[in-house]
């Protein structure tokens, strides 16, 4: 294992949902790595499949009625698949430490917080109470809980919804973790809250914490990543730095979500779960670009977009091999210019009521693809 | 060209012409109402004119009147809701079919039910006939002393094995009733116990439960207090002491239970009205004009089933038991041949208990697979009734 | 027909207050002004958004217009009728006309009633009784909401949180209202689901000329989707107007802290807004004057004092911080060193070396006293000095309403008779 390598790899990772008919394939083939110190956000929809891949990576997803099927997960050199219980719990919390969505359900009501801190710090260290005390104190402090050492003995329900998960982050980076894993930690609190602990993890992961965040927002992945993974019906549809995706996403997914931050979107009629397929692109059904070659394989390889080694897409329309104009894509690939300004600009009244905005007016810089006015 | 008035689209449903009156006369009070009505002329007619023979030589006494009662509220507010909502009925019948046990359970309560109401019809009260005393059942002998046996006699003289015949298929006890005539009378008994609970306790607790979850405030301490006090009293000891001043009785027994036991159920009730007070359905209900009585009715309530179910069915259960176990004691209605007193009497009949063995050991049987049949259909009710299957 | 100019919701110094008891006898310490004096209108197919975070009264506001949480204060009018004063028919016209739609779509519905069931229901309350035509509006409607006839017969759990919605939708809009309040009805969802929620919202208010109160914490949402919006903080409404206007040049102190809390879809490196302190008042308890001083980073400087913008924010930070009493460790401890504490609170300089550093004799004497109690340990002193040397205009005076162009805001730097002047905003990332 040598300093280059990343801290964590995932491959091919499958974990599927046991149910009285055909298994739900809530991981389908999932590869991604982590380096250290990187915040790694993995976006997508509710029912993609990016907290069960958290879930997997320690072995915390319930099993049964999950089950990992398939796929290899290595981090810092050890593999975790092939470990079994005793040495998933060394790793849990002490290597990598979870945060969840919710501030409610992360902490047992009859603990005092600080209790529940010193468990996490002693779980993984056996140090005297009177340390691992101290420890933990700190601990609050560096999460910004005013009064920490007073507050230590209360009770979570004495504490507001944003310092709860403060908390949460504190017994998560009790053992010094190298990997965090937050699945939506953000999501129930307000936006001054939320506005809080970004800056708090985006500090905390400064001393060389590696970060995967999971979330739907992708205004929170705009504020914390350094990469990001886009995913649908269980597999990753489309990665790269933060900049060369927001600036152009290449998957015609990554686009219909970049859409639907805009105006309000023309799906008449919702899409059942039954219809994303299990093979080929899992997207096509509802893909407005869809052909013939989407449905082969088990999912289209990764092409690069934009002619950009890192940034790539699992969209056949990449692919130089095959015939299809990957401007044909691009053209709805409405996301943003870092050097134009924000996209959110409301787009007088087009953002509202009007069908098919193709995105507002070029001088307003908008973030629109400039070459926009020349397809066919 | 208008629009028809059956027009199935929202927009054209004309809200002037709707009347909003709504109707007293509901199918179920006008059931209850007749019901009632013909339980008082026959009762006019017991006091008055003759006495009113129910099935065969069944006479009406205080216990049957109560069941009669029972029955009369049972009809209208379980049988004609259920038959107005068919196709649901079905829906949870054709759920329950699929889970054996409490299918099981099911045809069993149903048996029962025929039995106790039709068997004494089949029944007569056959008088004691000591001499045919511990016959043993078909199939069986015993050494025990004898009088007259109707089977097979076989053995010496001074040690006389009777067998079983079919003339008493189960057997006889003590008095030389036929065991097949106790189990019967002992569900009749049962079926008391059963049904008068039913009509009664559990609404009475259910409304209480209710009022007291959706009113609050001063009316929901004062319930609840009275329920905290009524939890206090021992149901034994009253009975005891009830027994003391009115003659032993299953009246006095059901009165004395059923009324102090309803008061768990209602504290159930009411904590889970509590919970869901709140719930996003209810408010909007109440917010397109629901009234209190509709959503208790309509969303509240079927919404308990989850725990009042299997805390009904299990607190029948239970009272099933309390009157063996009563019966058992010896404080029972030596008129009335409940299962826990044949059980009782055989333990005192001069005979070890264990020779004559079919006597108290039926009786347990019918005991232990009522008290089964409660619980799994209580359970299996439970899950049918929840669309989620039981979540 | 009504008069067109009349609005057909109008709110008036709506309050609901709830009690805080103790005891048996159930006696009144204290009140939760969960709204305390919110105005509004309401024109017919408009769409106004009541944006505003957790504790705001929003929630509340929207119930209190229905009349299903009793409002203690304020009328609210319906069509030009007081709602609180309806009964019998008219009432029931009312709960026919406005309709709620509520958050969480798992608890939208009667779990033990299928769906077409629960939109049906609404018709049967009132008075239409032939079951077979409830079954067909039903049917009906579920289609036009974008799901199938069939699904009628299906039970609540058996759909999607974003389908729902849309049943949600199509109940609220089977009695044919006028006005839906819609409580936070795309909170649960996101993306693409939510985008077709607030769509289908969207056409039903254009379709069938219906008005939504909308409220919601996600202002983003509210962009897309409203007319016009009300920002609320503490029960009471800050800023009010226009969509456009207010989310493109917001005026109150608290809406720039809210917009620049969002962060921006531009990955590059704009930083959030940051309120003056993080700890958000008890709602029984609201801060005096302006209810946002404690937080406002443009809190107005006191009049006697000379003090440059940027000292005068570490000072209010410094007092209101001290002021709720949660301090940051270890300030708080028993003894702490007066360097301590000055390096938590970013105090500028300190006066030990005689060195006026904040220009104003009577403001650095304060500040080295409350500085030198909080190194004892005692806040109440350092409160004290620093609220006698410290006082802020926008906590002596409740500020009014200023109203222009409809637009409203409730802020003493828009006061006519101001001691301060509006502070320009640009997006941080800007």
């Amino acid at each position: 294992m040598t300093a280059g390598d990343p801290l964590l790899t995932v491959e091919d990772l499958r974990t599927y949902i046991r149910t009285d008919g055909e298994p739900t394939r809530a991981v389908d083939g999932v590869s991604f790595d982590v380096e250290r110190g990187e915040t790694v956000c993995l976006v997508g929809e509710s029912g993609s499949g990016k907290s069960v891949t958290c879930e997997s990576l320690t072995g915390i997803v319930p099993q049964p009625p999950a089950e990992v099927v398939g796929g290899e997960i290595t981090f810092d050199g050890t593999s975790l698949t092939d470990a079994d219980d005793a040495q998933l719990r060394q790793v849990r919390g002490n290597r990598i430490a979870h945060v969840f969505q919710n501030p409610q359900g992360a902490l047992d009501p009859v603990y005092s917080v600080g209790e529940q801190v010193v468990e996490a710090i002693t779980v993984h260290d056996d140090v005297p109470e009177r340390v691992a005390r101290e420890r933990g104190v700190e601990l609050l402090r560096e999460v910004g809980i005013p009064r920490a050492s007073d507050r230590f003995d209360e009770y979570p329900h004495e504490f507001s919804g944003g310092m709860r998960q403060r908390v949460a982050i504190a017994i998560a980076l009790a053992a010094d973790p190298d990997l965090v894993v937050a699945d939506e930690p953000t999501t129930a609190v307000d936006v001054t809250v939320q506005a809080r602990l970004l800056d708090l993890l985006g500090d905390l992961t400064d001393d060389g914490t590696a970060l995967l965040w999971v979330t739907h927002d992708l205004r929170v992945v705009a504020a914390v990543a350094d990469r990001v993974l886009v995913m649908f019906g269980g597999t990753i549809v489309e990665r790269g730095p933060v900049e060369a995706v927001f600036g152009a996403p290449g998957h015609p997914y990554t686009q219909a979500l970049f859409d639907s931050y805009r105006g309000l979107s023309g799906r008449d009629e919702p899409t059942a779960r039954e219809d994303i397929p299990t093979d080929g692109c899992r997207f096509r059904g509802q893909c407005p670009h869809a052909v013939l070659e989407c449905g082969s394989d088990d999912q289209p390889s990764f092409y690069a977009v934009d002619e950009r080694d890192d940034h790539t897409a699992s969209c056949v329309y990449h692919d130089p091999g095959l015939e299809f104009d990957p401007e044909a894509v691009m053209a709805d690939a409405r996301g943003v210019r870092p050097d134009e300004g924000s996209a959110d600009r409301p787009e007088t009244g087009a953002g509202v009521r009007s069908e098919g905005s193709t995105g507002g007016h070029p001088d307003e810089g908008t973030g629109t693809r400039p070459e926009e006015g020349t397809d066919d | 060209m208008s629009p028809p008035d059956d027009s199935p689209r929202f927009e054209q449903v004309d809200w002037d012409e709707v009347d909003r009156s709504r109707s007293i006369a509901t199918p179920e009070r006008v059931t209850l109402l007749a019901g009632l009505i013909l339980l008082a002329v026959l009762y006019w007619y017991d006091t008055a004119v003759a006495h009113v023979y129910l099935v065969g030589e069944w006479q009406v006494d205080r216990l049957d009147w109560a069941l009669l009662l029972a029955g009369v509220v049972l009809v209208s507010y379980g049988l004609v809701p259920a038959l107005r909502r068919i196709e649901r009925v079905r829906a949870v019948l054709g759920r329950l079919r699929s889970r054996p046990g409490a299918l099981a359970g099911s045809v069993y309560l149903l048996g029962l039910l025929v039995v106790g109401v039709v068997g004494p019809l089949v029944y007569a009260d056959p008088g004691i006939q000591f001499q045919y005393a511990f016959n043993p059942p078909m199939g069986f002998a015993t050494s025990v002393e004898f009088q007259e046996c109707t089977g097979n006699v076989t053995g010496g003289v001074f040690n006389q094995t009777c067998h079983g015949s079919m003339t008493y298929p189960l057997g006889t006890n003590h008095r030389g009733f036929s065991m097949d005539y106790l189990v019967v009378t002992g569900a009749r008994v049962a079926v008391y116990v059963l049904a008068i609970t039913a009509a009664f306790v559990v609404p009475l607790a259910a409304i209480v439960g209710v009022v007291a979850g959706l009113r609050g405030g001063l009316v929901d301490d004062l319930l609840m207090g009275y329920v905290d006090l009524q939890l206090c009293l021992p149901a034994m000891v009253v009975y005891l002491v009830a027994n003391t001043y009115w003659n032993t009785s299953l009246f006095v027994l059901l009165v004395t239970f059923g009324f102090l036991s309803w008061g768990g159920i209602a504290r159930l009730v009411r904590s889970e009205v509590l919970q869901r007070r709140e719930a996003g359905y209810v408010r909007v209900a109440r917010g397109y004009g629901a009234s209190w009585g509709r959503v208790a009715r309509r969303h509240i309530l079927p919404n308990v089933t989850n725990t009042l179910v299997p805390a009904v069915f299990q607190l029948l259960a239970l009272l099933v038991l309390v009157e063996a176990g009563v019966a058992f004691l010896g404080f029972h209605d030596v008129q009335l041949y409940s299962w826990g007193s044949t059980i009782s009497e055989s333990l005192s009949a001069g005979v070890p208990a264990f020779e004559i063995w079919w006597v108290s050991t039926l009786p347990a049987l019918a005991l232990v697979a009522t008290v089964l049949s409660l619980k799994l259909v209580g359970d299996g009710l439970r899950d049918t009734l929840d669309p989620r299957g039981g979540r | 027909m009504t008069d067109s100019d009349e609005p057909l919701l109008a709110v008036e110094d709506l309050e609901t207050h709830y009690p805080v008891t103790r005891g048996l006898l159930r006696r009144e310490v204290g009140r939760v002004r969960a709204v305390d004096g919110v105005s509004f209108e309401l024109r017919r197919g408009e769409t106004l958004g009541l944006v505003g975070e957790s504790g705001c009264g929003k929630t509340t506001t929207a119930l209190s217009v229905l009349d299903l949480e009793e409002p203690t204060g304020g009328e609210v009018r319906f069509d030009g009728e007081p709602v609180g004063d309806l009964s019998g028919e008219a009432l029931s016209a009312f709960r026919r006309r406005a309709q709620l739609v509520v958050q969480d779509p798992n608890e939208a519905f009667n779990p033990r009633m299928t769906v077409g069931e629960a939109v049906a229901e609404p018709l049967a309350v009132h008075g239409v009784d032939d079951a077979e035509r409830r079954r067909a509006v039903a049917a009906d409607l579920l289609e036009r909401v974008g799901l199938s006839a069939d699904d009628a017969d299906r039970y609540p759990h058996e759909f999607s949180g974003g389908e729902k919605q849309r049943i949600a939708i199509a109940r609220a809009l089977v009695l044919d209202p006028d006005l839906i309040v819609a409580d936070e009805p795309t909170s649960a969802l996101d993306g693409r689901v939510q985008a077709d929620v607030l769509a289908l919202l969207d056409d039903v208010r254009e379709r069938f000329d219906v008005s939504v109160l909308f409220i919601s914490h996600d202002i983003d949402v509210v962009r897309r989707f409203c007319d016009r919006v009300a920002v609320m903080y503490l029960g009471e409404i800050v800023e009010k107007g226009r969509v456009d206007d207010v989310f493109a040049s917001p005026e109150h102190p608290y809406t720039r802290v809210l917009l620049g809390s969002v962060p921006s879809l531009d990955p590059g490196e704009g930083s959030l807004a940051e309120p003056l302190t993080d700890t958000v008042p008890d709602p029984s308890d609201p801060p005096s004057g302006c209810r946002f001083h404690t937080r406002c980073p443009e809190v107005i400087a006191p009049t006697d004092a000379d003090l440059s913008e940027g000292v005068w924010r570490s000072l209010a930070a410094f007092r209101f911080t001290v002021r709720t009493g949660e301090l940051p460790d270890p300030v708080g401890d028993p003894a702490v060193e007066e360097s301590t504490v000055r390096e938590a609170f970013d105090l500028p300089g300190s006066g030990g070396d005689g060195a006026v550093e904040f220009g104003d004799e009577t403001v650095q004497q304060a500040v080295d006293e409350a500085v030198a109690a909080l190194a004892r340990g005692d806040r109440e002193t350092a409160d004290e000095r620093l609220t006698d040397a410290l006082t802020t205009p926008c906590e002596t005076e409740v500020p009014a309403a200023v109203e222009r162009d409809d637009r409203l805001v409730r802020c003493h730097r828009y006061d006519s008779g101001a001691a301060a002047e509006p502070l320009p905003w640009a997006r941080s990332d800007e």
